[in-house]
């Protein structure tokens, strides 16, 4: 695959189109025996095997068997993982990008492959899909490249007091970390978490998603090929299995998920003797504020983009818009008419804009929402299950004249479903912009520089994209934005794919040393 | 009430079994006999497969229980209980369809994993194996196995926990059976005194049988199996493949996965095709006749395998009946002894099923896996002395 897609692509090129089927018609066929995980660099099959059926399917489609790891299993996991550190961080940086590299180069090569088992697994388009794992490849080479330029590997020569000393600030690995994955980029953001982690001198144990295992099974497989034996381990299976990885003996953790699963693991985390570290990256209710200089093809092509793409299941997907009055009815329209001609449909039609949201209990918070939404507010468009599409596909959706502070404005719902809410001035958009716990992205539209800049003074959030056709709120990548979540939707205020992010797996040590 | 006083006679995993089972009902006060050390016998020998890759509903039913049983144990106890699935091969249309019949019941029983594998298929999942005088094979993905000795272990634990008394070294010398039903049982750490006695005595059964005056015919089997050593890690867990056809009267074939470097293999049958081992003297190591055949068979049917070599061997026995089905329930002649006997190759797999129908035997209710009439009734083994004595 030469060509070079990002999630603002459009279009691929008919050989492209024509691998990408086939790698995903072997990805539903599924493997023959059901996922293992790895510990200490080899297979292991243990724990009940559960299933996960293609979203995009009658129901009924297994795509994909794996192995529940059993206590015992995380166990012997993060032993591994612990007995690796020592070797693991005695290695130079540059020794570390050696052995990631090759999985960049094994990733490089298996793009189309990966691409096919991420839509199997959840139903996204191939434009997606195909992105993903470009990404995939990119997000190893941006952190790579980070440690190749830093110089000593973090290293820091501070004054000196004494001449009879030196002293130097290092940054140095935690040792374990546990990684749990989520659905919604589930090769992507388990090789974020964990090429981060293991660039700044961790051993891992990563827990894919249950809802995509065979996509972690196959980021931890290479990534575990690449690395000495006990540095990535692979567990798989449920919440319960990310549990019993967050209660074990590991130093750290890396997160990506929902807000309430991930600041129940920090706080829990936060409980013992001392704090481990939880580097936690979540859900978003994200805004796109459109002020009354808007140019409103722009913003509308920008919001259904980033409210739609991937069925609103981003963590960075546009849920709301705040839009000054005297626009409002030409910016629904515009939306509107975009979400009309927006292609729902499973990732084997080539024109497919949006797939299927990932389960029946995604279908059944869609339905309430399009209840309450019925009921409070007006539908402007979607808001029904479409006819003639098995699977869990829903309706893009948009939703006018909610009241001011309703749920549905407030509260994440991680589904093709958008709120317009209509306010009369700039300041006023801006502080119902900031009206939730979440923080994650942002974007604005507007030709008057005054509201940009008050926009980007005052919106709290972590990502924010001005004027932005391509996507309102969506479409960061590796080196280019970093994804730091404010508030509720990120731990530490530093993000993944940004400059930042490795530091937070690594902790500062000062040493003075005699000048030998 | 004082409780029900029931002494098991072997502490393998049938015996262990049974004392857990009895001991989690809290209404009897359970001690288990072991000659030597616990798991000494057939149990510490086994390649430890659990599956359910059988042809009638009674005998899926029995293995179902068996295979929920230690998942319940691996996620709760520690129990290591490597799924690794289960093949078992086909060498004609027939069997495939038969296959196909198995599936369909072990649907009906909650077992919904398994497949009917073509041979391409199985090569994909094995890139080492040669299938050419195979048509395909029945696939369990959620079989495995366990290490018989750990597994025995962990039962003795539990049953402890629950209350059982164990006691190694203990091996049965004589026993008096009062007018009353009771017995007083004289072993090496004395004696000991119980209302019901389960022969739970493996290859040594038929002995204790008749030292309780409770005769049952055992014909203990001698099996060997053997490590195979690979030259390279394979990259994925060998599922266990089974290349024995049910009473075709010849050994077939099997292996697995036991770690990252090496598979364990055998010869497996459930018919007694030789004579009685006796399981006192029996040769505990493994034959060169023996390594050679399974080079051989090896060679045929794992081609792939280049560089592994044949590391050491050991033998076991099966406690076989002379049916080769295992006889459960109370001894038609002497209702004080429960058996617990003959469970051949396939004792650890049947050992939960087992264990809970000697239990549900003592409690007074009908036993729901196996019992009158079923293909495990001891009521069976009364027909044929009942003819030895007219």
């Amino acid at each position: 695959m030469s060509e070079r897609l990002n999630y603002a692509s459009k279009a691929l090129t008919p050989d492209l189109s024509a691998a990408f089927e086939l790698a995903l018609a072997d990805a539903r066929d599924g493997d023959l025996a059901p996922v293992q995980h790895v510990i200490d660099g080899g297979p292991v099959a243990e724990g009940e095997i559960f299933t996960w059926e293609d979203p995009a399917a009658a129901p009924g489609r297994v795509v994909t068997e794996a192995h529940a790891a059993t206590p015992d299993v995380v166990g012997r996991a993060v032993a591994a993982a612990r007995a690796a550190r020592k070797g693991w961080r005695a290695l130079t940086g540059a020794e570390r990008v050696e052995h990631l590299r090759c999985s960049q180069r094994e990733f490089d090569e298996r793009k189309v492959e990966i691409a096919g088992v991420i839509s199997a697994e959840t139903g996204k388009s191939r434009l997606e899909a195909l992105g993903e794992a470009e990404e995939v490849v990119d997000l190893v080479k941006t952190y790579a490249d980070q440690v190749e330029q830093s110089p000593e590997s973090f290293a820091t020569r501070m004054n000196t007091a004494d001449p009879g000393e030196t002293n130097t600030d290092l940054l140095r690995p935690y040792g374990a970390f546990g990684v749990i994955g989520p659905f919604n980029f589930p090769a992507a953001l388990c090789v974020n978490m964990s090429a981060a982690a293991l660039l700044a001198g961790n051993t891992v144990v990563l827990k894919p998603s249950a809802k995509a295992p065979r996509s972690g099974a196959l980021i931890g497989e290479v990534l575990a090929k690449h690395v000495p034996a006990g540095v990535l381990n692979v567990v798989q299976g449920h919440a319960y299995v990310g549990q019993a990885l967050a209660e074990s003996d590991v130093d750290g953790i890396a997160f990506t998920g929902s807000a309430g699963v991930g600041w129940d693991l920090l706080r829990n985390l936060a409980a013992g003797p001392y704090a481990k570290p939880v580097l936690a990256e979540m859900g978003g209710k994200n805004v796109a504020v459109v002020g009354r200089t808007a140019d409103l093809e722009a913003a509308a092509e920008g919001i259904a983009r980033s409210a739609f793409g991937l069925s609103g299941q981003k963590c960075s997907a546009c849920s709301r818009v705040v839009v000054h009055s005297a626009v409002h009815d030409d910016l629904v329209d515009r939306i509107a008419a975009r979400v009309a001609e927006m292609s729902l449909a499973a990732p084997e039609d080539p024109g497919a804009f949006l797939g299927p949201v990932i389960d029946g209990v995604a279908v059944a918070r869609f339905e309430r929402a399009a209840e309450l939404a019925k009921k409070d507010g007006r539908i402007n468009a979607g808001g029904a299950r479409p006819q003639g599409l098995e699977g869990h596909f829903v309706q893009p959706t948009l939703v006018t004249d909610l009241p001011l502070g309703h749920e549905l404005t407030r509260e994440e719902l991680f589904l093709p479903f958008v709120t317009v809410t209509c306010v009369d001035s700039f300041q006023e958009a801006l502080d119902e912009a900031n009206a939730t716990n979440y923080g994650l992205s942002a974007g604005v539209f507007s030709r008057e520089q005054q509201e940009i800049d008050d926009f980007l003074d005052q919106i709290d959030a972590g990502v924010v994209y001005v004027n932005r056709r391509s996507g309102a709120t969506t479409g960061a990548w590796p080196g280019i934005q970093s994804f730091c979540g404010w508030k509720a939707s990120g731990s530490s205020g530093k993000g993944g794919l940004g400059p930042w992010y490795l530091q937070g797996f690594m902790r500062e040590q000062s040493r003075t040393l005699p000048v030998s | 009430m004082s409780k029900t006083r029931v002494i098991v006679i072997g502490g393998g995993a049938l015996g262990f079994s049974t004392a857990l089972h009895l001991a989690e009902t809290d209404e009897f006060e359970v001690t288990v006999l072991e000659s030597q050390h616990i798991a000494e016998g057939s149990s510490s020998r086994s390649i430890g497969i659990v599956e359910t890759q059988y042809m009638s509903s009674f005998d899926i039913a029995v293995r179902a229980f068996g295979l929920r049983f230690v998942g319940h144990l691996a996620e709760n106890e520690g129990l290591t209980l490597n799924r690794n699935g289960y093949l078992r091969l086909a060498s004609n249309d027939a069997a495939l369809e038969a296959f196909q019949r198995s599936i369909a019941l072990q649907r009906e029983q909650g077992i919904t994993g398994p497949r009917v594998l073509i041979r391409s298929e199985v090569e994909k999942l094995i890139p080492q194996i040669s299938l050419h005088d195979r048509v395909g094979a029945l696939y369990g993905p959620s079989d495995g196995y366990l290490d018989g000795h750990l597994y025995t272990n962990l039962l003795a634990d539990l049953a402890r926990r629950a209350g059982a008394t164990v006691l190694q070294q203990a091996a049965l010398l004589g026993a008096e059976h009062a007018a009353d039903g009771t017995y007083r049982l004289q072993t090496r750490r004395g004696k000991l005194a119980a209302d019901i006695v389960v022969n739970a005595a493996g290859g040594w059964a038929g002995r204790v049988g008749d030292l309780l005056d409770a005769p049952v015919e055992v014909k203990p089997q001698r099996h060997q199996a053997i490590t195979v050593a690979l030259s390279q890690s394979l990259g994925y867990v060998m599922p266990s493949v089974m290349d024995y056809v049910p009473g075709s009267g010849n050994p077939g074939l099997y292996f697995r996965h036991e770690n990252i470097d090496k598979l364990f293999a055998g010869l497996h049958i459930e018919e007694a095709v030789e004579s009685a081992a006796d399981p006192d003297t029996y040769f505990q190591s493994g034959d060169q006749w023996f390594a050679e055949q399974i080079a051989e068979a090896l060679a045929s049917r794992l081609p792939g395998l280049e560089g592994a070599g044949l590391g050491s061997g050991w033998a076991g026995i099966y406690p076989m009946s002379t049916d080769h089905q295992p006889i459960v329930g109370p001894h038609p002649e002497n209702p004080s002894v429960l058996l617990a006997v003959g469970a051949g190759g396939n004792g650890i797999q049947l050992s939960p099923a087992i264990g809970k129908t000697v239990s549900e035997y003592l409690t007074g209710r009908t036993p729901s896996l196996a019992g009158p009439g079923s293909p495990w009734d001891a009521a069976r083994i009364a027909r044929s002395s009942a003819t030895a004595a007219n």
